[in-house]
């Protein structure tokens, strides 16, 4: 697949300097609210195909999938994957009443995926200067997803991995624009560039 | 009227709940929504730490606050995960079953002018009307799920009753031809018994003239006449073939005996449909019930009979009562674990005639004792047990005007005890007449 369809090679080095830039601060605000360390990757930049964000939900373990659309001058939606192993942990580090029935798992995991989209995003998006608004995040089930439905062809995904200090626990975000918002971030991208 | 306190009368009627806290989570302001329905009004809280308002929410609410004020993203929180957080009172306080407002909470960051933000706005909405349509679109999706459940259970039933009614008329056309060729067999075997029975008499007789004649040979003072007899005797062997004559006839006569008995078993057996009355004698029925099972009980238990003298014969149905006793003796045998008895009673009174089986067996549970006459009840593997003997046995009974009831101690054994009132021709008569008019009225 080539990367390079809808940005090229200077934008994509320019995007991944403002990616991790920003996965600095998202560490610290996330320190603040998780009450333990967070451990972040290097976010990964990519391009996909229905077929590619359908292979993204395979998980061997049990997952918990959310979802959170924002909007602004670019819009699009950020996805979790969060493993079952750990929330429980989790929730009581975070001080969720315990112990924790499925419902308030599912709190948990809607409350993660917040500040995570919310954290990702709040980076990029000041770097950039741009406004975004996060909508609520809901769950979901990918098995129901039916992808041939999809009405694009190519999104930029985002994707960082979380893992955690002493817990067993992981989960990954995408961040991930259509085609429209590509161009608005590469627009933007250029600005800073120039 | 200006535009601020336009907004301000705006936002005081709102149809969701609004209110603004500082950093340090101190209230600012709420509308008439929160103000309305918590019975505070502005005045009195302004200024107030929220978590201290609300102190059964207090770590939820910071923690929610807190990362709308660190990250400047909004936070929000839905009635299904946690459907109450402030105590407002249902929005149905008079037609609604529920009791609480459930809620959607939504808290955003309000940025000042240095596009920092020492603000935040709480917006509840009120959610009742969805989650109580959605709490009863859950019942019922989960009544329905109950009732395919009970379907599932009913086609089940219904399969096995199908599979019973097979192994009926297999066993049924296994009876005819049962009975074809008994009826063959007992012609020739009735003959085969009597001529064996004649020549048993003849042989006594000629064997008592053999024996008259020797003594008279004997007596005749002539050695040659002696010699010759001697002779004939020993080069015959005659000595050993009237000595054994006897026992082939008698053992021949035993086995057309035995095929005789059969034969009688094979007839009654295959007459097992059979609804008619008569008088009979419950100990035959029995016994030839025994017969029929004699392969699965030989192994399993000795079975030993306490049958009352002088018992009378019962007017009955009894083809039906071998069923009976043949379900009973048939579980008693599967209820053994290891080689048991099976005691069989008798006995009877003016009234009644009562029949007990007894066996040594596991027993049955106490909490499976209520249920052992429920069609279908089993507690064997699939495929071993319908489950209808018993049902079947207590309908036969009830027919009879009588009673089947039981004992059982697990690990000791378990006793059915059948009691059946004495009924003259005509009672039964008159009975089975009322039983028929009842049906045809659609009583039964
Ligand atoms: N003598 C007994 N000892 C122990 N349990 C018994 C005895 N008789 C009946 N039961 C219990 O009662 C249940 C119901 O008996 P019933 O004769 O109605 O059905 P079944 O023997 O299971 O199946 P079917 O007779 O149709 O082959 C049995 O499964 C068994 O658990
Ligand atoms: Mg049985």
């Amino acid at each position: 697949m080539n990367n390079h369809l809808l940005i090229n090679e200077l934008q994509r080095d320019a995007l991944q300097e403002i990616m991790n830039i920003s996965m600095g601060q998202a560490a610290n605000a996330l320190a603040q609210l998780i009450n333990i360390r967070v451990i972040l990757s290097i976010p990964k930049i990519s391009m996909t195909t229905p077929d590619g964000l359908q292979s993204f939900y395979h998980a061997a373990s049990p997952h918990h999938f959310a979802r959170q659309s924002f909007l602004g001058d670019m819009h699009g939606e950020v996805i979790s994957v969060i493993s079952d192993e750990g929330c429980k942990e989790l929730g009581e580090a975070m001080s969720y009443d315990q112990p924790m029935d499925a419902n308030s798992v599912n709190e948990l995991v809607l409350e993660l995926t917040n500040i995570l989209a919310g954290a990702c995003l709040k980076g990029m998006v000041d770097q950039l200067g741009s406004r975004l608004h996060l909508a609520a995040p809901s769950l979901f089930e990918p098995e129901q997803q039916l992808h041939s439905s999809y009405n694009w062809h190519h999104a930029l995904l985002l994707e960082i991995l979380f893992a955690l200090e002493h817990i067993s626990f992981s989960s990954r975000v995408v961040i991930c624009l259509d085609e429209a918002s590509i161009a608005v971030l590469a627009g933007k991208l250029n600005e800073m560039l120039d | 009227m200006d535009r601020q306190q336009l907004f301000e009368d705006v936002v005081s009627q709102l149809a969701i709940g609004v209110c603004i806290v500082d950093s340090g989570y101190n209230l600012v302001y709420w509308n008439n929504f929160f103000a309305d329905r918590l019975q505070m009004p502005m005045a009195d809280v302004e200024g107030k730490s929220l978590l201290e308002l609300f102190p059964d929410q207090a770590t939820f609410l910071k923690r929610k606050l807190q990362s709308v004020f660190v990250l400047k993203n909004a936070s929000f929180s839905y009635w299904e995960q946690r459907p109450v957080v402030f105590q407002f009172k249902s929005s149905r306080p008079i037609t609604g079953e529920e009791c609480q407002m459930y809620q959607n909470v939504e808290i955003y960051p309000i940025f000042n002018t240095d596009n920092a933000v020492d603000r935040v706005c709480i917006t509840v909405y009120d959610m009742t009307v969805t989650a109580s349509y959605h709490q009863q679109l859950t019942r019922l999706t989960q009544q329905l799920e109950a009732e395919k459940q009970q379907q599932q259970v009913l086609i089940n039933k219904l399969e096995e009753a199908h599979n019973q009614l097979l192994q009926s008329e297999k066993m049924a056309a296994i009876g005819q031809l049962a009975a074809g060729v008994a009826h063959e067999i007992n012609n020739p075997v009735g003959f085969i018994f009597s001529n064996l029975q004649s020549l048993q008499d003849y042989l006594s007789r000629m064997l008592k003239y053999v024996d008259l004649l020797s003594k008279i040979v004997d007596k005749v003072p002539q050695p040659t006449l002696h010699q010759l007899k001697a002779d004939y005797v020993q080069r015959n062997q005659l000595a050993m073939v009237l000595a054994d004559c006897p026992d082939l006839l008698n053992e021949s006569l035993d086995g057309a005996e035995r095929v005789m008995a059969i034969v009688k078993s094979l007839k009654e057996f295959s007459h097992v449909d059979s609804k008619e009355w008569s008088a009979a004698d419950i100990t035959s029925g029995i016994e030839s019930t025994l017969r029929v099972i004699n392969n699965e009980l030989k192994y399993k238990a000795e079975v030993v009979r306490h049958y009352a003298a002088d018992l009378p014969a019962l007017y009955c149905q009894p083809m039906q009562l071998n069923q009976v006793f043949m379900n009973l003796l048939v579980n008693a045998a599967q209820a053994m674990d290891s080689f048991g008895r099976i005691e069989i009673d008798v006995a009877f009174d003016e009234q009644k005639m009562v029949v007990k089986i007894r066996d040594s067996g596991k027993g049955i549970a106490p909490e499976h004792m209520k249920r052992i006459f429920e069609p279908f009840f089993t507690t064997k593997p699939v495929g071993q047990g319908t489950g209808l003997g018993l049902s079947l046995s207590y309908t036969i009974i009830r027919r009879h005007k009588g009673s089947i009831n039981v004992e059982s101690t697990p690990g000791v054994g378990t006793c059915f005890i059948i009691e059946l009132p004495r009924r003259s021709e005509l009672e039964v008569q008159q009975d089975e007449a009322s039983l028929a008019a009842a049906s045809q009225h659609g009583v039964l």
